[in-house]
């Protein structure tokens, strides 16, 4: 198999790595090992400011304000009572349990703790006498029914409705702040601790008459944490799944071992290299290692499908081992070079964590090309092959049957067909790319499923009460050196703003300092609804505003020259964001003037809206560079745009068909899916370069035409590809079981473009060539009859 | 998102939340349930809604049609509209007071502030002809004779006073203001001369009426209902068991008396006003601030919208 016609260069190289393959290994080995050492020293570390786009304008004001209406992390313990109000004994009974157990929790602010049975929710209104005040439950509190009615008379007095206790009276809720650090160990708060107690808690008071919703940062992290430990299984499943396949693939226990061995060295060195660059692996890019291990199964199995085949042909390992070296070392590097290009490219998002996710996958691809040409070949030269690995090998002497039929699509007649198909999918993707979305598309937390048990409570909690978990918050500066939000006309145009925000769809409430104002005028009015309106002075205001103070810096900043509007959205899903963000914006380029001026955004819901816009402005030009970058580098090996063309097509046609199928399932445009459509256009080019090497060789120096060439390719090439899609296919389509919705996603997407682009290559890639490539003068002109009748079913499958 | 695709999602919400870029404001639609509204009125034709940054709302009296919005040359909350066969008048904060003839759409500001000194008006109501009363805040009482065009201030009384009028309520011939601290004035000649009258409560009165059978009852702060039966003479305290603010009232077909307060509040007395129970609550409409019986239903404002809805009795909580 050796191909005498490669260029001396490639024959050197080998020659180098030959001649000191021994001293290679061990260089290698050491390596290793030394690397393996610092990869026990890999930090898996979350960073929030890396997951946001910090150039990104509303992040500016998200930073400016950050101190000043900083987002507490809250926890929300909400009770139901599903067969009455929170006016009866037994459940009031339960929400005291509850109250209870979130004090004594470890990591609570005590002074925090918000509930009815809690001395700082009160109730006051003016009376005949003048104000009077009170808990909404006191202390002497035994459940009699005289008491039961006080209680709800003094919370329909309140203003706890819709923040404490449901719209509808059913539920009532424990809310809670947690500290950064606990203030007896001084380490910071174990997030996962927490929730996991906070499950413990559920468990307690949940009863048939009494249903437990508990939501809150700290209990999503755990969440996702405990999916987050299923990565690992599901690594292993995969892992374990190619080590099935390949010795299904290969016969052979030695070569699936040297397969697993050499792909798994990129991994060990990437971990090993993270650590001494000074770099961690954040839980977002956990599934990079385990892409880098795909990727250099499938380059693995190329080499080693190569060697067997030499080793058929007649000739020894060392031989085989430095043929398929030549051979394969061009068409590796070039492909691997489009793997690194489709992450590179990804960089492109102004989000650190993207762009540490880009280096992390280049670096791991970049060890790839040294351990796959240095690694593998001298160790399948040290392969001893016996007589019955070599009958293993040949197999039962079937003839490449699927790849003859197959070779018709070389030909115009047999192109038509996929053509077709492939100007209709195009028609469809076209179609179904107008319903692509940014961002994502479902409720609650993203990172978890729809059905996750989180989701479930943040959507019960969304729907009773007036508070919600997605907030945006618009934070209103106002001009002036003393207390300028006391001005009745600055507290107008931002009740104006209110009122126009109330209109919008998706949002649920708002809140903000005029509102509240309006509610003080109102109580100091004998509660008289016609009062609740901005005063018209300026010491009313300024009344309204000193109550606003008790609450802390929620409402507005202490020199109250910035007030946070806070919107609580239905959902957070990207349209929702998208339609608010631009009405905002409207209001802005009309209202903002000398006294006021309106700046995007803070909140979760700010920090999604600047991550959606970044990943928005940066996909055009991921998806040009990458596809321009990707032809160049086949303009550069093939120097041939019709050759380029035949294997950037099908790619332009799978990556269009994937924004169909994300579509099609509901799954946005995002941080998380943008990195799949590089990455599978990066490892999807592997097949097309790897098939079409081998054409243009077989057509140029063999003089073969073109159905000839791609049966040729398809002999060689094609059956390592097939199984190396298959395989990387069924290992990340297992995510698909992942509790994270995350990796669920890209899951699904990896697996369909993995697949997909098999398919390219094999159907729509030859159709092309029948009508794009033309046949070269022939250099050694040989029949296909006569190479079939030497041909051996190296693969049993 | 492809940008053509967004800017279509753009233009399909833009439809249903019309924004239309002006060169100093938006105009945008306002949806009933999302405004404070203040009071509700009806006449021949037309359901109308005032509320805050002095917005109307309006709707035909058939079912099934939405909600307009009109934005009337001013921001001021307006809290009280009354109408007559020729003129609509509309008050509120800052001293607002914008009428209408009935047959234009066109609202004229009335330059009122040398008899209201910006201080807010409370309720409007129409006496008849075209002579409309509207009462307010600090003891405000102004009278107009020519459908809302021009106003005269009222002394209600020799002695200073300064509390505040909340609301205007016919009694047979007589007319009775209604405020702060038990203020209660009459008049027996549409206006001419007022007459106070001892108040049986210190506290604060949000509003009154006369029932079916000719008894009078006034409502306000803290569930208070007082009733008299020889028209203020005496008054006896109607037990409703509430504690909560009082602040609308509206008579069923069979006579029966609902009256409506914050948070939802809803109590009915099918005995002439003397004994109410508590229904259940409205909590839709928030603080509730105005009740209109249109075609059998009841056209609730408050402080979280206006809506039809159904109101009757039986639905003890």
């Amino acid at each position: 198999m050796t191909n005498s016609q490669q260029p001396t260069k490639l024959q050197a190289i080998a020659g180098v790595i030959f001649r000191h393959r021994l001293a290679l290994l061990i260089v290698m080995a050491i390596l290793t090992l030394g690397l393996g050492y610092s990869a026990t020293k890999l930090k898996i570390e979350a960073g929030f400011f890396k997951m946001i786009p910090l150039e990104h304008e509303y992040m500016s004001t998200f930073l400016d304000y950050q101190n000043e209406f900083v987002g507490a992390n809250q926890i929300m313990v909400s009770l139901r009572n599903t067969d009455g109000t929170v006016f009866e004994k037994d459940y009031l009974a339960a929400l005291k349990k509850a109250t209870d157990k979130v004090f004594y929790l470890d990591g609570i602010e005590r002074s925090s703790v918000t509930s009815l049975f809690t001395p700082n929710v009160r109730y006051s209104e003016v009376v005949e006498e003048g104000f009077v005040g009170g808990n909404l439950i006191e202390s002497d509190y035994a459940g009699r029914p005289e008491q039961l009615e006080a209680i709800r008379e003094r919370t329909l007095k309140s203003n706890w409705i819709g923040r404490i206790v449901s719209n509808n009276l059913q539920s009532a809720m424990v809310v809670a702040t947690l500290q950064e650090t606990d203030p007896d160990t001084g380490e910071k708060i174990d997030l996962q601790g927490i929730a996991d107690r906070l499950e413990t808690i559920r468990s307690e008071v949940e009863s048939e008459t009494v249903e437990v919703n508990i939501i809150g940062f700290s209990k999503a992290i755990g969440d996702i944490a405990n999916g987050a430990r299923g990565v690992l299984m599901f690594f292993a499943v995969a892992v374990l799944l190619i080590a099935v396949l390949l010795f299904w693939y290969t016969k052979s226990k030695r070569l699936t071992g040297l397969t697993l061995l050499t792909a798994s060295l990129p991994v060990v060195w990437l971990m090993g290299l993270l650590p001494l660059l000074g770099l961690t692996l954040d839980p977002m890019s956990i599934l990079v290692p385990f892409l880098i291990f795909a990727i250099a199964i499938s380059h693995a199995v190329q080499m080693c499908n190569a060697w067997k085949l030499d080793i058929v042909d007649g000739h020894d390992t060392v031989h085989a081992a430095r043929a398929s070296l030549e051979n394969l070392l061009i068409p590796s590097v070039v492909a691997l070079a489009a793997n690194v290009l489709g992450f590179l490219v990804i960089a492109f998002v102004e989000i650190e964590m993207v762009f540490e996710l880009a280096i992390t996958a280049t670096m791991g691809v970049g060890v790839m090309i040294l351990t796959n040409s240095l690694v593998l070949p001298p160790l399948l030269s040290y392969t001893k092959v016996d007589e019955h690995a070599l009958d293993r090998f040949r197999g039962k002497g079937q003839h490449y049957w699927f790849w003859e039929k197959l070779s018709v699509l070389a030909t115009p007649r047999g192109a038509v067909v996929p053509i077709i198909c492939a100007v209709g999918l195009t028609a469809f993707g076209i179609y179904r790319l107008d319903t692509l979305h940014v961002g994502d598309l479902g409720d609650g937390v993203p990172e978890l499923r729809s059905d996750a048990r989180y989701n479930q409570d943040v959507a019960a909690v969304t729907s009773q009460y007036s508070v919600g978990v997605d907030v945006l918050q618009v934070i209103v500066e106002a001009e002036g050196d003393n207390m300028p939000c006391v001005k009745p006309e600055v507290m107008a145009q931002l009740s104006e703003f209110e009122l126009y925000l109330r209109q919008l769809p998706g949002v649920a409430s708002v809140s903000g300092l005029p509102g509240f104002v309006k509610g003080v005028t109102q109580a100091y009015a004998e509660t008289n609804p016609k009062w609740r309106v901005i005063p018209g002075n300026q010491a009313q205001v300024a009344q309204g505003v000193a109550f606003a103070t008790r609450n802390g810096s929620t409402l507005m900043n202490t020199e109250c020259d910035a007030m946070a509007i806070s919107v609580f959205l239905s959902d957070h899903k990207a349209e929702t964001i998208d339609v608010i963000v631009e009405a905002i914006k409207r209001f802005k380029s009309v209202y903002d003037n000398k006294l006021l001026t309106y700046r995007l955004a803070s909140g979760n819901v700010g920090v999604m809206a600047a991550t959606n816009e970044a990943v928005s402005a940066a996909n055009p030009w991921v998806n040009t560079s990458l596809f321009f970058s990707v032809t160049l580098l086949c303009l550069a090996m093939f120097r041939s745009l019709r050759i380029s063309l035949c294997i950037i097509l099908p790619l332009a046609l799978v990556t269009l068909l994937c924004n169909a199928v994300m579509s099609l399932l509901g799954i946005g445009l995002k941080v998380n899916t943008l990195p799949v459509i590089a990455l599978g256009v990066g490892s999807g080019i592997d097949y097309g370069i790897y098939l079409f090497e081998r054409m243009k060789y077989e057509l140029e120096e063999n003089g073969r035409d073109i159905r000839d060439a791609f049966y040729e390719a398809l002999k060689q090439r094609g059956t390592a590809s097939a199984f190396t899609a298959l395989t990387m296919t069924l290992s990340v389509a297992t995510w698909y079981f992942s509790e994270l919705k995350f990796q669920a996603d890209m899951g699904i997407l990896l697996a369909f473009m993995f697949l997909v682009n098999l398919f390219g290559a094999l159907l729509l890639l030859p159709a092309l060539a029948a009508f794009l490539v033309r046949k070269k003068k022939a250099h050694q002109p040989q029949k296909r009859q006569q190479e079939e009748e030497q041909g051996y079913e190296l693969a049993s499958g | 998102m492809k940008p053509f695709a967004k800017r279509g999602l753009y233009a399909a919400v833009l439809c249903v939340v019309p924004v239309i870029c002006a060169s100093a404001q938006l105009d945008y639609h306002i949806a009933p349930e999302k405004l404070t509204t203040f009071d509700v009125v009806a006449d021949n034709k037309t359901l109308y809604a005032v509320g805050e940054r002095g917005v109307v709302l309006t709707r035909t009296k058939a079912e099934g049609s939405d909600w307009k919005t009109h934005r009337l040359p001013t921001t001021k909350s307006l809290t009280s509209m009354a109408v007559s066969d020729r003129s609509r008048v509309i008050v509120g904060y800052g001293g607002a007071i914008l009428r209408s003839d009935a047959s234009s759409d066109s609202w004229t500001l009335i330059d009122a502030e040398e008899l209201t000194y910006g201080d807010p008006l409370m309720e409007v109501v129409h006496l008849g002809n075209d002579r409309f009363l509207s009462v307010g805040a600090f003891g405000l009482a102004i009278l107009s004779d020519d459908g809302g065009r021009t106003w005269n201030k009222l002394t209600l009384s020799e002695e200073y006073f300064d509390r505040h009028l909340y609301s205007i309520m016919q009694a047979g011939n007589a007319w009775i203001l209604i405020g702060e601290s038990g203020s209660l004035f009459k008049t027996d000649d549409l206006g001419q001369s007022w007459t106070q009258m001892e108040s049986p409560y210190a506290g604060s009165f949000f509003g009154g009426l006369q029932t079916q059978g000719g008894a009078w009852l006034l409502y306000g702060m803290r569930g208070q209902v007082w009733r008299s039966e020889n028209q203020g003479d005496s008054w006896t305290q109607s037990q409703t068991g509430i504690e909560l603010a009082i602040n609308a009232h509206g008579i069923a077909s069979n006579g029966d008396v609902y009256l409506l307060g914050n948070s939802g509040e809803f109590l009915a007395s099918s005995d002439d006003g003397k004994t109410f129970r508590r229904q259940t609550r409205a909590p839709q409409h928030g603080d509730i601030t105005s009740v209109s019986r249109i075609n059998g239903k009841w056209l609730i404002s408050g402080t979280r919208g206006v809506g039809l809805a159904e109101l009757g009795r039986g639905e003890q909580q």
